[in-house]
This record gives structure tokens, C-alpha cells and sequence, in this order.
């Protein structure tokens, strides 16, 4: 018999796939840059504790405080150049409340290397951050 | 109860992607399985626990219809009715009331008297404190009359659960649109993926 074994397991079964979840998929972005795109959603949420969560991880990923100390600080839109700075943009304009991506910022990613697995990747790194946000409040507040 | 086989996969199948990006989609063929898989536990479980089956879709349709994703509140709707001890009527009102709700969103709104004795006291409280969540309204959230931690830890799964199909599915609706104008780009060199 079934129970609800997503109360124990979360939404993304570890059991079927090892590396799946936030942080783990097997292809697209690598895990600092899936962590600068939930700095990203988070701040620009509002949820600051969660964007300096997500900021120490991406420091430690990137090996680049400076850039992730500047989007932390100033948010969007973002100082940063380069595929970090497309990859920041693109996060905030999917994280829209009606999300967005326009032509710009995608010929941004695509010119900065950003293949179509990664694109994915990108969409279900905000998907995954923003479906997690109301959960941080309550876990915030208890 | 029967499991009715749904799921972001569909819902994605159904997206005008490119090639390239239908490809890519394909490649995340396990996770998308395993939300679909999640989506069954948490909407279809074999023993509901402290949240009815009624009201784990309720909620579903609810948090759909307040992110205008009009394909999952037709999915979840369709679900709903077919729960035992639901049928169409509360179904209609349940969407009525997330129509209004989606309507005045982010303002908060409460269901009419009329409605809110026919989907109940509990599922009202339910449906605002969701709204209060989505809102940072922190008094709202307190609101929780009649509701346990762990029932509104089953609420907070199947929220993140639908936000994250909306937020999938919207997404990647948006690159469909923006790669109709600069995949032609890609082929003259710009891009990894053709």
C-alpha cells in the first residue's frame, strides 16, 4: 500500500534518481550557477536570508565572491557582465510574477554559451526556488 | 481509488518547442517522471492522512487558478471531480472561488458566505491561508483554525509542488517564443545547441 511518501522524500524522488533536485540534475548548469539563479529568485523575492543562503553557496562554487557579493548588494538589474551577468538577468526575468524572457536576454545566454540543456536548466532552477519560497517563510517563522 | 495518470510530462509535450529545446526537455526525461510520480502521492495517496483527497486537489486547483496556468486548473479540476464524495458542483464552486481569488490576486480575498458553506469552514481557512503565504502576509499565515502541522506541511508540498509546474511550464513557454527569433541567429554561429 501507497502512503504519502512525499512528506518524508520531498517532491523530487531521490530514490529514482540520484542527482536530481536542486542542485543535483544531471545536465545543464553547473552547481554555482544553479546557486547564483536561486540567489537571484530569492532576492528578488524579497527573502533575503534564503539570497544569502544561496550566496555563500555560489561564493563557494564560483570562486568568485566579488561578483556574487556585487548581486547580493545591488541586485537587478545586474552589474555583472559576461555569462554570469546573462545567466542573472535571464533568472530575474523568469522569475517575474508573469515570468518573461525576451529576445535580449536570450540572445545574452546564447552568446555567453548557454546551450539548450542548460536553458532547461535554468527554467527549472527558478521553478524549483520559487515553488520552495513559501515554504522558507514558514520555516522562517517557526 | 483509481490513480489517474497525469503530468508536467504532458503538459510539456504540449509546448511548441524547437528541436533543440524538445531535446532538452527530453534529457530531464527522469526528473519530469519523478514529479509526475510525486504529483500522484501527494494528490492520489492510497491513504490520505490529514488532508482529505478532496482537499489536496482543492488546494491544487486553487494554487493553479491563482497562477493563471489555465491547463493545470483544467487538469486538477477534471481530478477533483472524479474524487469520491466531490463530483462536479463542488468542483464549479472550488473553481469559482479560485477565479475570484486569482482575480483580486494579490489583494486578499475571502469566499463569499454562500460558497464557503458549500466547500467548508476548513478548506477556507486553507484557501487563505495559501493566499496569505503567497502574500508574506504573516497574520494571515497564522490563520490556521482546524489545520495540524503536519496537514499544513502536506498543503506547503502541494504548493511547492504546482508552483514549480507553473513556473516550468510558463518558462519554458517564454524561451519557445524568444528562440522563434534567435535560433535563426544560432545557425550563424552563436549557439551550442543546433
Amino acid at each position: 500500500m501507497m502512503s504519502d511518501t512525499s512528506i518524508q522524500q520531498g517532491i523530487f524522488h531521490a530514490s529514482v534518481h540520484p542527482r536530481q533536485g536542486l542542485f543535483r540534475r544531471a545536465q545543464g548548469l553547473d552547481e554555482g550557477e544553479r546557486a547564483l539563479v536561486a540567489l537571484v529568485v530569492s532576492r528578488e523575492a524579497g527573502h533575503m536570508e534564503l539570497a544569502h543562503h544561496h550566496a555563500r553557496m555560489a561564493t563557494t562554487a564560483l570562486r568568485d565572491p566579488f561578483a556574487i557579493a556585487l548581486l547580493l548588494e545591488e541586485g537587478l538589474p545586474s552589474p555583472l557582465t559576461g555569462r554570469l551577468g546573462a545567466l542573472a538577468t535571464a533568472a530575474g526575468a523568469l522569475a517575474r510574477k508573469q515570468p518573461s524572457l525576451g529576445r535580449f536576454e536570450l540572445k545574452r545566454l546564447v552568446s555567453n554559451g548557454v546551450d539548450a540543456d542548460e536553458l532547461v536548466d535554468l527554467v527549472a532552477t527558478v521553478a524549483e526556488v520559487s515553488g520552495s519560497l513559501h515554504a522558507a517563510v514558514s520555516r522562517h517563522d517557526a | 481509488m483509481p490513480r489517474i495518470s497525469t503530468g508536467l510530462n504532458d503538459a510539456l509535450t504540449r509546448l511548441p518547442l524547437d528541436k533543440g529545446l524538445r531535446k532538452a526537455v527530453d534529457n530531464q526525461r527522469d526528473a519530469i517522471c519523478a514529479i509526475d510520480m510525486s504529483e500522484r502521492d501527494l494528490l492520489s495517496p492510497e491513504r490520505a492522512g490529514p488532508v482529505s483527497i478532496i482537499e489536496r486537489r482543492a488546494i491544487a486547483v486553487y494554487v493553479a487558478a491563482l497562477h493563471h496556468e489555465r491547463e493545470l486548473v483544467d487538469r486538477y479540476l477534471t481530478l477533483l471531480a472524479k474524487s469520491d464524495g466531490a463530483g462536479p458542483v463542488l468542483a464549479h464552486v472550488i473553481e469559482a472561488e479560485a477565479r475570484r481569488a486569482a482575480a483580486h490576486h494579490p489583494a486578499p480575498h475571502l469566499p463569499a458566505p454562500t460558497s464557503r458553506a458549500l466547500i467548508g469552514e476548513r478548506l477556507a481557512v486553507v484557501f487563505a491561508h495559501i493566499q496569505a503565504l503567497l502574500t508574506d502576509d504573516r497574520r494571515g499565515q497564522a490563520r490556521t483554525l482546524g489545520w495540524s502541522a503536519d496537514a499544513l506541511g502536506v498543503v506547503s508540498r502541494i504548493m511547492t509542488l504546482i508552483i514549480f509546474q507553473v513556473r516550468m511550464i510558463a518558462g519554458l513557454r517564454q524561451c519557445a517564443i524568444a528562440r522563434q527569433n534567435v535560433v535563426p541567429l544560432a545557425r550563424e554561429g552563436y549557439s551550442h545547441d543546433v
